[in-house]
């Protein structure tokens, strides 16, 4: 026995006195008449009599009163805040059924049997994949149900540096082994070089694409943002507007689209001067656009869909992009993806890509599905949360800032992996996001350490506390640089290569 | 009325600060100053028990309830000993006070050969004025202070003022000792005599440490010399947070009756139909 019901309880909630100070996180049994019922600790505290009871405002004093209080072997009392998440036996059978009156005050508190935590949090269900452990149980594997993060999206939410990459890559692991399709939009690079392992420490296929758009797919608006002509240029966007339909059909269509412009000019049909003025600047435009975006607008590549891979995990590495380019980009591939899962999904015979159901995964969220702000790719992602669970086809979006995501999309979210989260702003954010988060469980947030995380939501049975599993060894990007490092390389190089010299020079003699 | 009263601190402003003021009580304080033995003690291992009670009463029309507790707490916040008792009386039959004073003596009595000291809360000769119309418990108090002299009487304040009251002091002895500044020490062994040459209270104003309050130990009998005030001193301030005898405060906390208490018995009597002396005020 840890301790004892205290004070006022309900059926979702009690305070305890405990033997000892007991972590946060820790789940406990609660002896109940209904059946014993599963806890979760969500506040710990200390209190000493002494300490209370004295005034103790100088150094002094402080000392004399722990002298005092160490003499007292009552003077210590611990107390915690549970919140009863179920009643283990049911919870065991996967489902969540709270008691309907209170732990009386005076009840039992346990530690809870590991093999009672394996049934619950370890099911051998082929749906549900491990990821990690139980934050205070070293000996209980964490396992998620991968078919809800499908069916009803996920969200990954904390601060920089917290191991939000090494979460999908744990899922990209997961999904891999069992032949799963998944699609990173990789904005910042941090898959670049992924590598994957099954259990036999055979090779996952990772297909790694430089994502690109090809002009000719796209409506003329977005091909105006991707050669980054300005919203207020309005002249220069009607000059584009007159002559891309026409450019987009032609063999060399940069080249077609520059001499249309120019013979514009040359015409002496742009006979105010702004309007020259302005087809002068589009030329330029397009002259820039070819000379920096080629790499990622190409008019020439077939369907860029067609470099994705089922049965893999897909990196459309798209560091290359500015932000508006790659919000045009993911858009097109989220519209692209959506309506082959749809036509995948209604049979209609038509060719597709993805015969099965399809994770995608949007990283920097917030730069894309942004609060009061619309783009392409937030339309497209909001349509997927709300309608793709149908087809197949599932969301999972990745931000370091909440409070910037679209709250509509981000309440479409079924479940959450929570990791540091600091910032009131984005606590707020979450709160409003799900049921399941109260003020608890928010103010845990702050204590989480690296690699720690909340699961919350439909992929999980209950909130779990997970010491998520550690795989920066598969992604050789996207982690933190170490300066020292490099600058002490750097000079033992430097000095290498003076020794060089001198050796070099020897032997010129 | 308030205003009236603002004007009168006003009026009297001076008087006020007179009474306080070290250069009128310049003489006092020097006669303090040599009454005064310097001596820091040195913590002792010991044990000790704080004796403390507490009383609580609930007024209805033409009786009181009331309730009663004393007990006496060791070092380790372990309860020794207590005594309890509640009843009705009508509103002068009983004196709480003289109660109260009676069990702290007799958890005393019980608890003494088990420690080093008992210190109770309060004055011994407030003790011995509570009884002295009361022939049998007055001599039930001797014959304890008697039979165990490490009972001892620790007081907070002190309204005594026998030392200087020839020199025309017009506060409690305490003040001036007080003034003479923050070192540990403790003033020259006093008898008070008050209740006869046969029941003699030595007396001294101590400080255990630098910078914290004075206190007035009382112990019953004569004779006692400086050194075993220092060996005393240097047991108490074992057990001593901020100047004062910790176990006095855990005993003060434990024996507390407080105004809930009171409602709470009320309604296990129950006493909730009677009239109480506030019901009468209201209507």
């Amino acid at each position: 026995m840890i301790g004892l019901v205290i004070g006022e309880s309900t059926p979702t909630q009690i305070v305890a006195l405990t033997e000892k100070a007991q972590p946060l996180g820790t789940y406990v049994k609660i002896e109940h008449e209904q059946g014993d019922c599963l806890g979760l600790i969500e506040r710990s505290s200390a209190k000493s009599a002494a300490m209370n009871q004295v005034d103790v405002k100088d150094w002094l004093t402080a000392q004399e009163t722990v002298e005092q209080a160490q003499k007292d072997i009552r003077d210590k009392g611990f107390e915690t805040k549970i919140r009863i998440v179920g009643k283990i036996d049911e919870l065991k059978n996967s489902k969540t059924v709270l008691p309907s009156i209170p732990p009386l005050p005076g009840n039992r508190i346990f530690q809870v049997e590991t093999n009672d935590l394996k049934d619950i949090f370890s099911p051998e269900d082929q749906r549900w994949k491990r990821v990690g452990r139980l934050l205070r149980s070293e000996n209980v594997d964490v396992k998620i149900n991968i078919d809800k993060i499908l069916s009803r999206h996920l969200a990954i939410l904390s601060k920089t540096g917290m191991g939000k990459s090494n979460l999908v890559t744990v899922l990209a692991r997961e999904i891999g082994k069992i032949g799963g399709t998944m699609i990173i939009f990789d904005y910042h690079n941090d898959y670049g070089g992924l590598e994957l392992k099954d259990d036999h420490d055979k090779k996952i296929d990772v297909n790694q694409i430089d994502a690109k758009v090809n002009p000719r797919k796209l409506e003329v608006d977005d091909f105006n943002n991707m050669i980054e002509i300005p919203e207020k240029a309005s002249n220069q966007r009607e000059i584009v507007s007159k002559y891309f339909d026409e450019a987009r059909t032609e063999k060399n269509f940069w080249q077609t689209l520059e001499s249309l412009v120019q013979k514009f000019i040359d015409s002496g049909d742009a006979k105010e001067e702004k309007l020259k003025d302005a087809s002068q600047r589009v030329i330029k435009r397009i002259q820039r656009a070819q000379r920096l975006f080629s790499s990622v607008i190409d008019p020439d590549i077939e369907d860029p869909k067609v470099l994705l891979k089922q049965f893999e995990i897909n990196i459309l590495n798209a560091h290359e992009f500015s932000e508006k380019q790659a919000d045009i980009a993911l858009a097109y591939y989220l519209k692209t993806i959506y309506e082959d899962r749809k036509s995948a999904s209604k049979n209609d015979k038509k060719e597709v890509i993805f015969e099965t159901p399809v994770l995608f995964v949007i990283e920097e969220a917030h730069t894309f599905i942004r609060a009061q702000i619309d783009t392409d790719s937030k339309y497209w992602a909001a349509k997927i949360a709300r309608e793709a669970r149908k087809f197949g086809l599932g969301l999972c979006i990745v931000s370091q800032r909440p409070y910037k995501v679209d709250e509509d999309t981000l309440s479409q979210m079924g479940s959450f992996a929570l990791l540091k989260i600091i910032q009131k702003r984005d606590h707020d954010v979450i709160s409003s996001s799900s049921e399941e988060v109260t003020d608890e469980i928010v103010s845990q947030l702050t204590t989480l350490n690296n690699g720690e995380a909340l699961f919350l939501g439909e992929w999980v049975k209950i909130p779990t506390l997970t010491q998520i599993d550690d795989v920066s060894d598969s992604k050789r990007f996207g982690s933190d640089i170490s300066a020292t490092d490099a600058w002490t390389k750097a000079e033992i190089m430097k000095k290498k290569e003076s020794s060089q010299e001198l050796i070099d020079k020897e032997d010129l003699k | 009325m308030l205003t009236a009263l603002t004007n009168a601190v006003f009026e009297n402003r001076k008087k006020i600060l007179s009474k306080i003021s070290d250069k009128i009580n310049q003489d006092i304080i020097q006669e303090a100053k040599k009454k005064w033995v310097p001596y820091n003690p040195q913590k002792e291992k010991s044990k000790i028990a704080g004796v403390d009670s507490s009383f609580n009463k609930v007024s209805f029309q033409g009786f009181s309830f009331w309730a009663i507790q004393a007990v006496a707490v060791d070092s380790n916040s372990q309860v020794l000993k207590s005594k309890q008792d509640v009843d009705l009386s009508s509103p002068n039959e009983i004196n709480l006070n003289t109660k109260s004073s009676e069990f702290e003596i007799l958890v005393s009595n019980d608890v003494a050969d088990k420690v080093d000291y008992v210190l109770i809360d309060g004055s011994l000769t407030s003790h011995l004025a509570w009884h002295q119309h009361a022939e049998i418990k007055f001599k039930q108090l001797i014959k304890t202070v008697k039979q165990f002299p490490n009972i001892l009487f620790i007081a907070k304040t002190s309204s005594s003022v026998h030392q200087f009251k020839k020199m025309n002091a017009g506060l409690a002895d305490i003040a001036y000792y007080n003034k003479l500044g923050k070192s540990p020490g403790f003033s020259k062994i006093s008898v008070d005599e008050r209740f006869g040459k046969d029941n003699p209270v030595t007396y001294v104003y101590a400080r255990v440490d630098k910078s914290v309050g004075l206190f007035k130990l009382e112990l019953y009998g004569r004779g006692y010399s400086e050194e075993t005030i220092k060996l005393i001193l240097d047991k108490i301030k074992y057990n001593c947070v901020k100047g004062y005898p910790f176990c006095l405060k855990q005993a003060h906390n434990k024996c507390k009756i407080k105004d809930e208490h009171m409602r709470k018995f009320s309604r296990i009597i129950p006493l909730t139909n009677e009239f109480g002396a506030r019901e009468i005020l209201e209507a």
